[in-house]
């Protein structure tokens, strides 16, 4: 499993490194999505957490969920055109599942993606290690803490 | 990097079309259309729920709409806000390497200080008060907020310059105005620059340049008047179409079956009686939006109170005791007529009364 100044990559996800959200292929033209290691060590513990309805579709780059920890909200974004399927109510009524359990309980949205192929455009966990070390020099962090 | 921002005043517009604007603003700078931008802007009588708050939970929603006052969600977290001519927001928009500051939580801190370094200029003691708050002797004058999208930072506050207290009470669901419709606890939580100097309350535009000037000052920018870009102008109104005006973004966090009540209860000590006035927030309803303390306890100074309740603000049910405990350890009282753990102890029972 690739580590990445501290941060824990699972090698079976793949990876929006630049908008730090993890997708995992379910085999059945779904997909689930949530906030990578990453993410929720930079955000701080979430204190909410707000999906897009079921059934709506996203476009490429937009909104599928908002967060927010510490009065300070953010966007979590889908890199690829795609309809929401389900949205875990779990991490709605406990926000600071993300923290504890990100790949796992804390997974935010599935998706079925309006092409397939789309998913190309992200990067599979045995590969993620050198992007993500190049996008955490370039914005200065640090890592996670351990 | 540039550290010159452009300033730029849209007034006093409907408060979906204000928030709108925001979103516009961050879209259009993460778009280069627009470099980092200073704004201030104004509401007619509205009110504002936080991004993720339960909307009918918040406010009193028939009295909203007999009032006839706007009605709109933040694109930022925080409470709930009344609005109007009294107040402005202050706004700053960048590229998280202009200031380079580090976190989020730096990023608060230093726009915080700027801001309360610059209303310190107009003559009142003015400070930041973490996480969010800029305070006079423990009550409110801004609460402030932020978003943020990949590499550009959105940061918000308000700065009251007048307020009408009843109106907030009839029109939100929160304890200071629960306290206040019963006419209880003659000290508000919040305060205007109208309350602290009187007749010598500089006018708007005064206190605008001033705040501006804190802000040049503490964060090392240069400023710039410039007229409001015409491309945020069509995609505010996007913005404002396809969703933020929209009943369904302003409603689509709401549970009209919930209890909206502010929670009460009372625990008397051999030092006075302490109330805890309870809101709290989250689908699990185990977390504390807003608690006000009253009673006849004694503690110096009187600010401390205000303290802890904006320490309790976001702190899960669990954790209260250990808060209330760690509070007074950072911060000694003169006198405390009862000790710590009664307070914790009267939040916690006015929870219990919240609970199903």
């Amino acid at each position: 499993m690739p580590v990445v100044r501290g941060c824990t990559l699972p090698d079976e996800l793949l990876y929006d490194v630049a908008n730090n959200i993890w997708y995992r292929d379910e085999g059945d033209g779904t997909l689930t999505v949530g906030l990578t290691v990453v993410a929720t060590s930079m955000a701080g513990k979430l204190v909410a957490f707000t999906a897009k309805k079921v059934g709506k579709t996203i476009e490429a780059g937009k909104s599928c969920a908002t967060v927010e920890s510490g009065k300070w909200v953010g966007p979590a974004k889908l890199a690829f055109d795609a309809e929401i399927v389900a949205a875990n109510e779990q991490l709605t009524a406990a926000p600071d599942t993300a923290n504890s359990d990100c790949y796992g309980k804390g997974w935010m949205v599935r998706v079925k993606p309006a092409d397939a192929a789309a998913t190309s455009v992200l990067v599979p966990g045995s590969a993620v290690a050198e992007p993500y070390e190049a996008k955490m020099a370039a914005d200065g962090y640090a890592g996670c803490a351990g | 990097m540039s550290r010159t921002f452009q300033v730029i005043d849209t007034g006093l517009r409907e408060c979906r079309a204000q928030i709108a604007f925001d979103q516009a603003l961050i879209d259009s700078h993460k778009a280069g259309e627009i470099g980092d931008t200073i704004r201030f802007l104004q509401f007619p009588p509205s009110v504002l729920v936080g991004r993720h708050q339960i909307i009918s939970q918040e406010l009193n929603l028939p009295a909203c709409r007999a009032a006839g006052v706007g009605i709109g969600r933040r694109i930022t977290g925080g409470g709930a806000l009344y609005l109007d001519e009294g107040q402005f927001g202050w706004e700053l928009v960048f590229h998280r390497q202009t200031l380079a500051l580090g976190g989020l939580g730096d990023v608060a801190t230093a726009i915080c200080e700027a801001a309360a370094e610059g209303l310190s200029r107009l003559g009142i003691a003015a400070r930041f008060r973490p996480r969010n708050d800029i305070e006079v002797d423990g009550r409110k004058i801004s609460g402030t907020g932020g978003f943020f999208d990949g590499d550009t930072i959105f940061y918000q506050g308000t700065v009251l310059l007048d307020m009408d207290a009843s109106k907030m009470a009839a029109l939100l669901n929160i304890p200071a105005a629960k306290l206040a419709r019963h006419q209880q606890d003659a000290q508000q939580r919040v305060v205007s620059l109208r309350a602290l100097l009187g007749t010598a309350t500089p006018d708007t535009a005064t206190v605008k340049n001033t705040l501006l000037q804190g802000f040049a000052d503490r964060l090392g920018i240069t400023l710039h008047a410039e007229a409001i870009p015409t491309c945020v102008e069509a995609r505010a109104q996007r913005c404002f179409d396809d969703e933020i005006g929209c009943d369904e973004f302003v409603y689509e966090i709401d549970d009209p079956a919930h209890d909206a009540e502010v929670q009460s209860a009372t625990v008397d000590t051999p030092g006075g009686r302490i109330s805890a006035h309870l809101r709290l927030e989250g689908s699990l309803q185990n977390r504390i939006r807003e608690v006000v303390i009253t009673g006849d306890f004694f503690v110096t100074p009187p600010s401390t109170i205000l303290h802890l309740e904006a320490a309790l603000r976001g702190v899960l049910l669990d954790d209260v005791r250990a808060t209330v405990n760690d509070f007074f350890v950072s911060n000694p009282t003169g006198l405390l007529s009862a000790p710590p753990s009664e307070f914790a102890n009267a939040i916690l029972r006015a929870s219990e009364c919240a609970r199903p």
